[in-house]
């Protein structure tokens, strides 16, 4: 099947964009690798996360892959088998680990340059870290562990079964007995499977991370101060660990299981287009001769 | 809903022509011989993606496939993986180049006959550009807000939207098989309710091709898989019902 490429400009500038399906019949995986218009300089993987967080940021991701390429840093993203535009397929944690360095291959292959980076959101900051190895890695809205971040999405189970009340069959379980009962969880709408839950649940970053040296930035997007506090300390303990990690925090973005209301386009709001240029910026100091 | 399903090998991602902007979309195409329908599918707004919640698009695509249809599924313009930016999601105005490059592209397969399938604003975005369409056999309205303004409410009869009015007296005039599908707790569904017992009511009379179905609790939004369950399988015997014409 031919593939097509889409010129696509950024500002004043073109990149090319070319979406593929990887892999073999019945367990193909969807990726769009983002390239610039001249010679890559380096290339990084996005990782995005899961269930509506995996829709909340899918366009950030994509203007993120364009603001790399545009400086000489080609980009790939993809969708886990079982998700997105994938083959169906069981999704579990080393079946997304495996996704995104048969990914990684593809592109590096396409674009003539090894991966230098990577990126994760949310959940997909345990994919980064794991598939990364030891490559500089930007996360957004990291948490310390599977289990940190499986206790938030229940709690927003929880939280929109309740709201529902009166409306809904107040019979459903919450999502973690479905999941220990061996099914398949709802969450707002979204299947969670048990062997994703299984394979994730007792999972920590650090462990993910691999072997110190890193470079890592820990991008956290806040409510309050209390979050602030949390992603600094985590980064201190990083540190402890010999990792060298920075943080930077922007303030309010909400549930990005909730988030439903906002009509403004992601282009025109200011709290994404500063964390794009931030994590852009940082990623883009490790092409050769830096950014420029 | 089981069945026979194509899988990733029978689809194709693509982009399209869409004024300044490239549309991008998958096409799916049948495992069979072809049933000469093409069924297009338009998501909701806020972001929605051309996969729709829980990538219920991507199931009811191959479901469609195995069924000998041609299927599209697109971003809207600065969704996605599209070029530009999307506007407000007027519903007056609701990405009208999109959805008409996105036929196109269908017709371009060799289809005789569309269906339109869209869910919110993809349902306002379908009536709108293509209730006068000649190529069109059928058409499946998933929550569709019945005021032209805002986001679409309309409590009251002086809010109901001309352009909504215009688009649905359309199709009943042409006798297009079009269904209307709500939650019984849908915002939308009691103003729809209000609507059909007021000014529509000439378009509901006995032997109408506008038919309503209801689904349990709230549908708008998706957000229950028992909800994207039932409307994959409304959708796919519809078509089914649709290509039996086509090729009758």
């Amino acid at each position: 099947m031919s593939r097509q490429t889409c010129p696509t400009e950024v500002g004043t500038n073109v990149i090319a964009e070319i979406p593929v399906f990887l892999g073999e019949r019945g367990s193909k995986v969807f990726a769009c690798i983002h390239r610039p218009a001249g010679t890559a300089r380096g290339l990084a993987v996005l990782c995005s996360s899961i269930g509506a967080e995996w829709k909340h940021n899918y366009r950030r991701e994509v203007l993120l892959a364009r603001r790399l390429a545009v400086n000489g840093m080609a980009a790939v993203r993809f969708h886990y088998l079982g998700t997105g535009n994938s083959d169906n397929g069981t999704t579990d944690f080393g079946q997304m680990v495996c996704d995104a360095q048969v990914v990684e291959q593809w592109a590096a292959d396409a674009v003539g340059v090894p991966a230098t980076t990577y990126f994760g959101a949310r959940f997909g900051g345990f994919v980064a870290a794991a598939a990364g190895q030891s490559k500089p890695l930007v996360i957004w809205s990291p948490r310390p562990t599977g289990a940190d971040y499986f206790r938030e999405v229940f709690r927003i189970a929880q939280v929109n079964l309740l709201a529902a009340a009166g409306h809904e069959d107040l019979n459903v379980q919450g999502p973690l007995s479905e999941l220990l009962a061996g099914r398949t969880a709802e969450v707002v709408g979204y299947n969670l499977s048990t062997e994703l839950y299984r394979s994730a649940a007792q999972l920590t970053l650090l462990g993910e991370l691999g072997a110190a040296p890193r470079s890592l930035r820990l991008v956290e997007f806040v409510g309050g101060a209390n979050s602030e506090q949390a992603v600094v300390g985590y980064a201190n303990l990083l540190e402890d660990h010999g990792f060298e990690a920075s943080t930077v925090c922007f303030q309010g973005d909400g549930s990005w299981w909730l988030n439903k209301g906002r009509w403004t386009a992601e282009e025109e709001r200011d709290l994404v287009q500063r964390s794009i240029t931030d994590t852009a910026d940082w990623l883009l100091a490790f092409l050769p001769g830096g950014s420029q | 809903m089981n069945g026979p399903r194509v899988d990733a090998h029978h689809e194709e991602p693509l982009f399209l022509a869409a004024g300044d902007d490239r549309i991008f979309g998958v096409l799916t195409s049948p495992s069979r011989e072809p049933s000469g329908l093409g069924v297009l599918l338009l998501a909701g707004g806020v972001y929605v993606l051309n996969t729709n919640k829980n990538r219920m698009f991507v199931d009811m695509a191959r479901l469609l496939g195995g069924a000998g249809h041609y299927v599209l599924r697109i971003d809207y313009r600065g969704v996605g993986e599209s070029t530009g930016t999307i506007g407000g999601y007027a519903l007056d105005d609701p990405n009208p180049l999109d959805v008409r490059s996105a036929m196109h592209r269908l017709l371009g397969t060799g289809v005789q006959k569309l269906v339109l399938v869209g869910t919110c604003y993809g349902a306002r975005a379908a009536m709108h550009v293509a209730a006068e369409d000649p190529e069109l056999a059928g058409m499946i309205l998933f929550a569709p807000p019945i005021g032209d303004l805002d986001r679409g409410e309309a409590p009251t009869a002086d809010r109901i939207g001309p352009l909504f009015v215009d688009r649905l007296g359309k199709l009943a005039h042409r006798r297009i098989p079009t269904s209307l599908i709500y939650g019984v707790d849908d915002a939308y569904y009691h103003d729809f309710q209000q609507a059909k017992n007021g000014p529509l009511a000439e378009l509901f009379q006995p032997g109408s091709p506008l038919s309503v179905t209801t689904l349990p609790g709230k549908a708008h939004g998706l957000e229950r898989v028992a909800t994207q369950q039932a409307f994959t399988d409304f959708a796919v015997r519809f078509c089914s019902l649709r290509a039996d014409r086509v090729q009758g």
